[in-house]
């Protein structure tokens, strides 16, 4: 009897026995929030939020991606449009097909088509380069949260992950001497390898260009040292100008608790040089070839239902950071890619109504996230509507 | 984890407790009407509404308890089945008895908002027997039917009776009247008050001491109450300091989960509960769920972390 929600009730009580787990998310939740309220401080900053609620609220995502195919493909960059996780991933293979070492930075788009794991199972050797993603990796564990990857992970775990993965030890307390060491081994992977895969922030149409937004600078990396770049994202990220595209970033930045960004990318073509005699000749110091592929998995569907709002979000994961039952239950109370707050509306847009529902009841309709979200997304309605349609079975 | 509560058996116990004594908690309809023994209405187009939830709160304690034993304890689970049948056992009931002294305090907490508003010259009848429960725990759990229909025939219940002006004294009845009965209910026209924003009460000196505020998340985020809750407390003469997480931002109790979800609803609680404890050694709430939530967490807390937790109500004092 109700089995699914019984099921789904034993992940969310045996992570509420997993003081570790809880450690790390409630730690970093302290920190975040006195972070964020720094920033709410700053008149310009909630100006800009207001700013960016208009620009996605306004956008029509479908002419917006016709634009920016043409945009993209006009500056001499491939450009494919994956309806599903499998479309997307026979791209990814097309392109790498060749491939041996492969780098990537951190990408939810990535995790909904899982595409580490199947670069792994064609052969590819992947690292990827994101600190936090990096631990995941070692881990082989999945995101606890869009920004913050391995936030239900503490010290001391990390320390005894890399002593393992690096045979050497770690002092739980000497974060340098762990990051010192991951930058070592990733600096020499991202040099030597054959493509460099990235997400976005965001895109503009009607420059074809893509922004992104970050603080390691393993990204720049990614997507400038390896021959072949490959842009994974989704087509909610297509706003109209790249000045659209750049406040979007720089919102995300602001509103996953960083007070300014360390760096902000913009990219539009491979990279080349006209410095002799004005003749372009590519690549110069970046990537030679770039292809870009967007990816739809249920967004598109999602429009004109009472679940379109979330294609506004951002994915700075403010909601999450503030939700009462993600500092409890962390992770487990997800699908299999997107956690909490507006993760429940994610997982019902990318795995299915019928896999949110059951999360939803563990919502306490606080609104927490809904005060904190820069473009004023209704995540405890939409929540409490995947309730109502869970309880109309009862 | 042997028997974890289902939501057929839970929505069952529910329905069948609504059904028989119009409240989701089952608390005889005396019991909630008690606290108004000895007080002084007037015929008046004006009511204080209890909404019950200060009244089912001391029941509502006993069955979350039954719940988490239940899903530690299959023995547990068989008298919380017994609950949703209609003939339960008197062990059953038993276990599910309110306290004596919470029951009295919820008393108190109720007549203290009913001379609040008299001292403030609001007259205000009760409709004692007749008054009914909003549904705002059917609407919480999805169950929107079963809340539509409570709707409809409590606004029917409000013209029969001449109602004009409703005073409420809990953060979710306010709500649900504000918000949700004008979507459900058509020609919902009645003036909604919460208690707070009417009536200002007299300094009370006998109050010692700092207490840490606690903003509950429907009376200062979905009602945006949090500045008339101040001026509340700043008119009890009552010290406070806001903890992390305070007004617009608040933590919530953990509250809403406890019936599907006690171990995550303690859970947050306990957080919240430190978060408080922090500022203070007593905090003050407004909202009979968050006063029952924290305040059962604050007491189970090993001595240094514990807690005193008050309504507001509470510290409404009139001799």
């Amino acid at each position: 009897m109700d089995d699914e929600f019984i099921r789904t009730k034993g992940k969310i009580y045996s992570a509420l026995r997993n003081p570790t787990m809880q450690k790390g998310i409630q730690r970093g939740m302290a920190s975040f929030f006195s972070n964020l309220n720094f920033n709410l401080n700053d008149k310009d900053i909630l100006n800009l939020s207001d700013e960016v609620e208009r620009i996605k609220s306004s956008a029509d995502i479908e002419r917006l991606v016709k634009q920016a195919v043409d945009s993209i493909q006009r500056n001499g960059v491939d450009v494919f449009l994956a309806k599903n996780k499998e479309e997307a991933l026979s791209q990814v293979k097309r392109l790498t097909d060749d491939d041996r070492l492969i780098v990537k930075s951190k990408s939810m788009v990535a995790e909904e088509i899982g595409l580490r794991d199947y670069l792994i199972s064609q052969g590819k050797e992947v690292w990827e380069t994101d600190l936090g993603e990096f631990i995941i990796q070692l881990k082989r564990d999945r995101p606890a949260q869009m920004v913050a990857p391995s936030l239900h992970i503490p010290r001391e775990e990390v320390a005894s992950l890399l002593s393992e993965f690096f045979k050497m030890n770690f002092d739980k307390d000497d974060l340098q001497g762990m990051v010192d060491v991951v930058r070592r081994f990733l600096r020499e992977k991202i040099a030597k390898a054959d493509a460099g895969i990235t997400g976005a922030n965001a895109i503009s149409a009607k420059e074809g260009t893509i922004v992104t937004v970050e603080n390691e600078g393993n990204i720049r990396l990614t997507m400038t040292l390896p021959k072949k770049h490959i842009v994974l994202s989704s087509i909610e990220k297509v706003v109209p100008s790249t000045l659209d595209a750049v406040k979007v970033s720089l919102a995300q930045s602001y509103f996953a608790g960083y007070t300014k960004p360390t760096y902000i990318s913009l990219t539009s073509t491979p990279s080349g040089t006209g410095d002799i005699e004005k003749v372009m000749v590519r690549p110069a110091q970046g990537s030679k070839e770039m292809h870009v592929i967007l990816l739809d998995n249920g967004r598109m569907s999602a429009i004109n239902t009472p679940f379109s709002g979330v294609l506004r979000c951002i994915k700075c994961g403010a909601c999450q950071m503030v939700c009462p039952t993600f500092s409890v239950c962390g992770p487990a109370w997800g699908g299999d890619v997107y956690t909490s707050a507006i993760g429940l509306i994610w997982t019902a847009i990318t795995e299915g109504m019928d896999k949110s529902e059951n999360l939803s009841y563990f919502c306490l309709g606080c609104n927490a996230c809904n005060e904190v979200c820069p473009v004023s997304i209704d995540i405890s309605g939409m929540i409490s509507k995947l309730k109502e349609r869970a309880s109309l079975s009862v | 984890m042997p028997d974890p509560i289902n939501r057929v058996q839970l929505f069952k116990i529910l329905r069948e407790n609504q059904r028989r004594n119009g409240n989701p908690m089952g608390v005889e309809p005396e019991v909630l009407v008690d606290w108004s023994k000895d007080q002084r209405f007037y015929s008046s187009s004006t009511i204080i509404y209890t909404g019950s939830l200060y009244q089912m709160m001391p029941k509502a304690e006993k069955f979350v308890d039954l719940m988490l034993k239940s899903e530690m304890d299959s023995r547990y689970s068989l008298a919380l089945r017994m609950i949703g049948s209609k003939t339960a056992s008197t062990l059953a009931s038993k276990l599910v008895k309110e306290d004596k002294d919470k029951s009295e305090r919820a008393k108190r907490i109720l007549r203290n908002a009913s001379k609040l508003l008299i001292q403030n010259g609001i007259d205000h009848s009760y409709l004692a027997d007749d008054e009914p429960y909003s549904g705002i725990l059917f609407y919480d759990l999805g169950l929107l039917d079963q809340f539509s229909d409570l709707a409809s025939s409590a606004v029917k219940i409000f013209k029969e009776r001449g109602v004009r002006r409703i005073i409420t004294v809990d953060p979710h009845s306010t709500y649900a009247f504000r918000e949700l009965y004008p979507k459900f209910v058509e020609g919902f026209d009645f003036e909604v008050k919460h208690y707070m924003e009417v009536a200002t009460p007299m300094k009370n000196d006998k109050i010692k001491g700092t207490f840490a505020i606690h903003d509950p998340c429907v009376l200062s985020r979905h009602l945006s109450l949090g500045e008339a809750y101040r001026k509340y407390i700043d008119a009890l003469g009552v010290d406070y300091v806001e903890p992390e997480r305070s007004g617009k931002m608040t933590f919530c109790c953990g509250g809403p989960v406890e019936s599907l979800a006690p171990a995550v609803s303690s859970s947050i609680a306990n957080i919240r509960c430190s978060q408080l404890r922090d500022k203070s050694k007593k905090a003050v709430v407004a909202c009979p769920i968050c006063l029952s939530n924290l305040g059962r967490c604050g007491n189970i807390s090993s001595q240094d972390k514990s807690i005193e937790v008050f309504d507001a109500l509470e510290l409404t004092y009139y001799g």
